[in-house]
Order: structure tokens, then sequence, then C-alpha cells
């Protein structure tokens, strides 16, 4: 499974490897890239795990200003390092607002334990609803930029010739029918299913 | 021009119109049957007065969709998500990116998920014009 870092973003997730990408037109060195990411990891998580932190900052900032505005040497260099912190946080944000344009936001991927019962629970609804057919399930990383999920779990259903085509579409409707009853709304959004008919289509 | 048209013309796709290479026509007609269920969502989310940005309309539609409380609504959102793959498989797997020739089973299932999607959509917007999606949600 690909590494899952959370953007500052609403409640969107990014996989690192996007990030990190070689997108053609970025313009950005795989250094620069290494920083935004560490920046993101470190800076960003702080930030959203200790509410308030960020608003005791800038006070702290702000009362630093204005003691140094009356100031002594060492207040003044003070109020210089933090401009430069905050011109250095500024350019940063600015360099990875600039990465993210390129990379596809994700939902927040379902824990390995969570995907793996859903995988059984799915393949069960298969079985069931597609009785008498064999059934194939594959699962993989969702690559399509388009969606938000960040899986894929494809179940293929072999078919014969002699299948009526129309009660497999009520049967894959059913499996969703039956698949909104027992996954979240945050499971259907990071989790795509898709069904695939194995011998339907001949080129 | 009326969404449901669209459906219409997968049909005729769907039937091989004389002289019209044959795999193209079928998948054309999921295309035209993706965007038939498509558009039909986005103009109901829409008279709902659903906001819309210019760009990302197909992931808004589904995500307002998803957050429907009529179980109905959800399921056909995921069918509608099937749909568009099948409707992404037909446009752009196509030449020298080709993963599978396409037949006409393919257009008869998009047809066929086309039409339920249209119908369980329009009526559960005749019961409630926000489609079940609750009110915190806009």
């Amino acid at each position: 499974m690909k590494t899952m870092i959370k953007s500052r973003i609403g409640d969107m997730w990014l996989r690192q490897e996007d990030l990190a990408a070689n997108i053609p037109g970025r313009p950005d060195s795989a250094a620069e890239i290494a920083v935004c990411i560490k920046y993101i990891r470190d800076t960003w998580a702080r930030a959203s795990n200790a509410v308030g932190i960020d608003e005791k900052a800038r006070n702290a900032i702000l009362h630093a200003r204005v003691v140094g505005s009356f100031a002594n040497p060492v207040l003044v260099q003070l109020r210089e390092q933090l401009q430069q912190r905050d011109e250095l946080l500024t350019q940063q944000d600015t360099t990875i607002s600039r990465l993210l344009a390129f990379v596809p936001a994700k939902a927040l991927a379902v824990s390995d334990e969570r995907l793996q019962a859903i995988v059984a629970e799915v393949g069960e609804i298969a079985a069931s609803v597609f009785k008498g057919h064999n059934i194939k399930w594959s699962l993989s990383d969702e690559d399509d930029p388009e969606s938000l999920a960040c899986h894929r779990f494809t179940v293929v259903v072999e078919m014969t010739d002699k299948d009526d085509l129309e009660e497999l579409v009520v049967a894959e409707m059913k499996l969703r029918e039956q698949l909104v009853s027992s996954m979240s709304d945050k499971e259907l959004r990071a989790l795509r299913i898709l069904v695939e008919y194995e011998t339907l289509a001949r080129a | 021009m009326n969404p449901t048209d669209n459906l219409a013309l997968a049909r005729t796709l769907h039937d091989f119109p004389m002289g019209a290479p044959k795999e193209a026509s079928t998948r054309g007609a999921c295309g035209r049957a993706y965007y038939a269920a498509f558009i039909v969502a986005r103009d109901l989310l829409v008279k709902a007065k659903f906001p819309f940005q210019p760009r990302g309309v197909h992931q808004r539609v589904a995500d307002l969709l998803r957050q429907s409380t009529d179980k109905d609504v959800k399921a056909r959102n995921l069918d509608l998500d099937q749909l568009r793959n099948l409707r992404e498989q037909s446009d752009y797997e196509v030449g020298d990116k080709t993963k599978k020739g396409f037949a006409a089973g393919d257009s008869q299932r998009a047809i066929l998920l086309s039409n339920t999607i249209i119908t369980s959509f329009q009526t559960a917007a005749k019961k409630d014009s926000r489609l079940f999606i609750p009110a915190h949600v806009v």
C-alpha cells in the first residue's frame, strides 16, 4: 500500500509517491520535493495534532514585535529572526501549494485490518448474488487521478455466451445495494468496487 | 437538449447503425450511456441548489450522492461510478492502449445501468428534491 500523508486542505489525504512523482512540466528538484514532504509531515502534523499551538505562536510573534519596536538590540535581532522564519514559511508554503496543484487528492486509506474484512464480505456477497458463476477478485491501489478512492477492489465474474446479461447486471446492482448497507460513507469514498465480466468482451 | 437523448443515442449505436464501425459504435454507446446518467444527476443536484465549481464536477456529483441517506440513491451512485469506469475504458483504452476489445455486451450493460440510474435518481428527486442529501451538506 502506498504511503498516505495528510494535507491541511479539508479532509484530504495525499500519496507521498504522487507528491514525489516525476510529473512533466513540474520544475521542482527532488531535494525541494523532499524538503516539502518533510515540512508537510512535521509542521502540518504538529499543527493539526496540537490545537491552539498556531494561535499561541502567532501571539508570541506579535508580542515580540511590539516589544521589539521599543527595542534593545537583542529584541531587534529576535524580531529579525522571526521575520526570517516567517519569510521561510511563506516561501515553503508557496512551493507546497505549487506542488499540490499537480497532486490528486485522495480519501483516507482504509486500515489493512478493515480492508481485509471488507474484502471477505464483498467476496461473500458476490458469491451469493453471482451464484453459479466462477468469481475472482483483486485488490490494488486506485490510480485514477479523477477518483478520490485510494483502493480498487475488482470482482471478476466469469460468464459464458449462454448467460443472460440482464440477470448479471441486476446481480451486480444487488451487490452494490448490499455494500451501501455494510460500508460507511468514508469507506465507500476510499474504496472503489468494480465488477468485470471475463468473457463478455471479445476483440 | 434533453440529457436522456444521450441514452437514446446509446441505444441507436448499440444496434449498429448501417455502415458504422461496430466496435466504435459499441464504445460510443458506453460513453453516451454514461453521460446521459451523469448529466441527469448533475442537473437534479443543480436544481436542488447545490453549488458547483467549473472543475471537478464528476467528483462533486459522486461526493454529494454518496452522502444521501437513501440507500437506493447511494447504490445507484456506485453504479454510476462503474459506468464511468466503463466509459473511461471505452474512450481511452483504444489504439496503442487497448487492453480489451469491446463487444455488444458492454454497451448493453452500459445502457441497462444508465437506464436504472436515471429512473432511480428521478424517482428519488420526486420524493425529495435534494435526493435525500442531508441539510447540513452544501
